[in-house]
């Protein structure tokens, strides 16, 4: 059995590279990655599970970092927004107008990023119920939509 | 932030897990963890000293058909049971609870076992008769003690659970997910949102089986209304309000608004099974 307390020193995959950190056991992944590591891509909203800004990849998955321990992702790969590079997502959102002041967009973008991942063909329902994970209070979702529209395309253009 | 400095501790069996608990004074089951790191970070009245993490335990990761029955490990996430197809009912339901990244966490287990009222995974749980797996520490030095209970013998308005015990897993008798069923969810403002009040209800071949959630600040079943809903139908209604006893009201939504909410869906859901 795994026991960890007082402060600990461990290791994350983070964007495919190893990142060592000295956390107290109860500190959540959103804080580690902002303030022990630097990446500060992964924003901090409602600390509440509400509104989707701190969302990251676990092994994959949108996950909110608000509300895992980092000590939980030690046997996972976590995916920040500094690890998409030129995405097929993030360029859709630039040219599409899927952000204005850009609070919510790392979190939009990971989670997009799975969804066309999971779902190539696209799906009122199901973009819906991914996407509904995210709060945005600029644009009013539209620039989003089309965003999406236009990553699937790109993604599947050959 | 969780300001207070807790252990974490991570077993690989059911029985390590209560042996960490009885090790560890003010320690805590971590399952999805959605509740425990929202509910320490709010306030310090929160007793947190220890989180036991659960979700290695494979006992509580199980999905699978055996013995006639479907066997839904605790530490299951809602996006996990949900994108299986042996229990519709379950999806529906599941679907509803909070959004798709916070079930992409959120864990069966967690969401019956946790403080806040709703509990929607209750309902179909509830209303298949299922059964729950559980381990408790043993009294003085005794071994850990398994039990295998109907789920209905020991949900009163929540989880009733000894200290320290696991749930571990939930079996689905397999009939149930055959049956005719049918859910109806309203929140306040949007689709993510606690709700209302959701309702699910199934026709088991020999009549209604009713449950619901967000009327009472707990997930209600009972037989006398399952028993007035088979014999009388939308008929019913009347006795059936009275049988579910004082209605919530607050800021989200007044009395008057949740009975109606509650009559048209309990008139709907009887013309679906009908
Ligand atoms: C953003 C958000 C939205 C939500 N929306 C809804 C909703 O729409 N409908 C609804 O019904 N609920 C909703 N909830 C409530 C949620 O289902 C509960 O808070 C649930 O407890 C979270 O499950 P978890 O796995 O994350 O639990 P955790 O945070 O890990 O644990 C919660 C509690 O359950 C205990 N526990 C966990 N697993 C076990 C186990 N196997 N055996 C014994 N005890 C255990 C823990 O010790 C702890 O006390 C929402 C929660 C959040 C954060
Ligand atoms: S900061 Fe995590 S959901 Fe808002
Ligand atoms: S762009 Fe400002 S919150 Fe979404």
């Amino acid at each position: 059995m795994k026991e960890l307390s007082g402060i600990v020193e461990i290791v994350l995959r983070i964007n495919g590279e190893e990142r060592r950190a000295a956390v107290r056991p109860g500190d959540t992944l959103l804080r580690v990655l902002r303030e022990k590591l630097g990446l500060t891509g992964a924003k901090c909203g409602c600390e509440n599970g509400d509104c989707g800004a701190c969302t990251v990849l676990l092994d994959g998955k949108p996950v909110k970092s608000c509300m895992l321990l980092a000590v939980e992702c030690e046997d996972a790969a976590v995916t920040t927004i500094e690890g998409l590079r030129d995405h097929p997502v993030q360029q859709a959102f630039a040219e599409e107008n899927g952000f204005q002041c850009g609070f919510c967009t790392p979190g939009m973008i990971l989670n997009a990023a799975a969804l066309v991942e999971a779902h190539p063909e696209s799906d009122d329902a199901t973009d819906r119920e991914w996407m509904q994970s995210n709060l945005c209070r600029c644009t009013g979702y539209e620039g989003i939509r089309n965003a999406l529209a236009a990553a699937r395309r790109k993604a599947a253009a050959p | 932030m969780i300001a207070a400095d807790v252990a974490y501790l991570r077993p690989d069996t059911a029985e390590e897990a209560v042996d960490a608990w009885r090790r560890h004074a003010g320690a805590r089951y971590l399952a999805g963890g959605t509740e425990i790191a929202t509910a320490a970070r709010r306030t310090a009245a929160f007793d947190l000293r220890a989180c036991i993490d659960v979700k290695r335990i494979p006992e509580a990761n199980v999905h699978e058909i055996c013995g006639g029955c479907l066997r839904l490990g605790a530490a299951l996430t809602l996006s996990d049971v949900a994108e299986g197809d042996a229990f519709p009912l379950l999806n529906a339901v599941l679907r509803g609870i909070a959004d798709r990244t916070v079930r992409n966490r959120l864990t069966l287990g967690g969401n019956l076992a946790g403080l806040l009222p709703y509990r929607e995974a209750a309902l179909p749980l509830l209303l298949a008769d299922a059964t729950v797996l559980t381990v408790a520490p043993g009294a003085d030095d005794r071994p850990p003690v398994r039990q295998e209970r109907p789920l209905r013998a020991i949900f009163d308005k929540r989880l009733v659970l000894a200290p320290g015990e696991l749930v571990l897993s939930f079996c689905v008798p397999l009939e149930a997910p055959e049956w005719p069923w049918s859910h109806y969810r309203r929140t306040r403002t949007g689709e993510v949102d606690y709700p209302l009040v959701t309702v699910a209800m199934v026709h088991d071949g020999a009549g209604v089986r009713f449950a619901v959630s967000g009327a009472h600040p707990y997930p209600f079943r009972s037989d006398a209304v399952d028993a007035l809903l088979s014999k009388d139908g939308a008929a019913a209604l009347p006795a059936v309000l009275e049988a579910l006893g004082p209605l919530r009201a607050d800021a989200r939504a007044s009395l008057e608004y949740r009975v109606a909410l509650l009559k048209n869906m309990i008139r709907a859901g009887l013309e679906d099974l009908a």
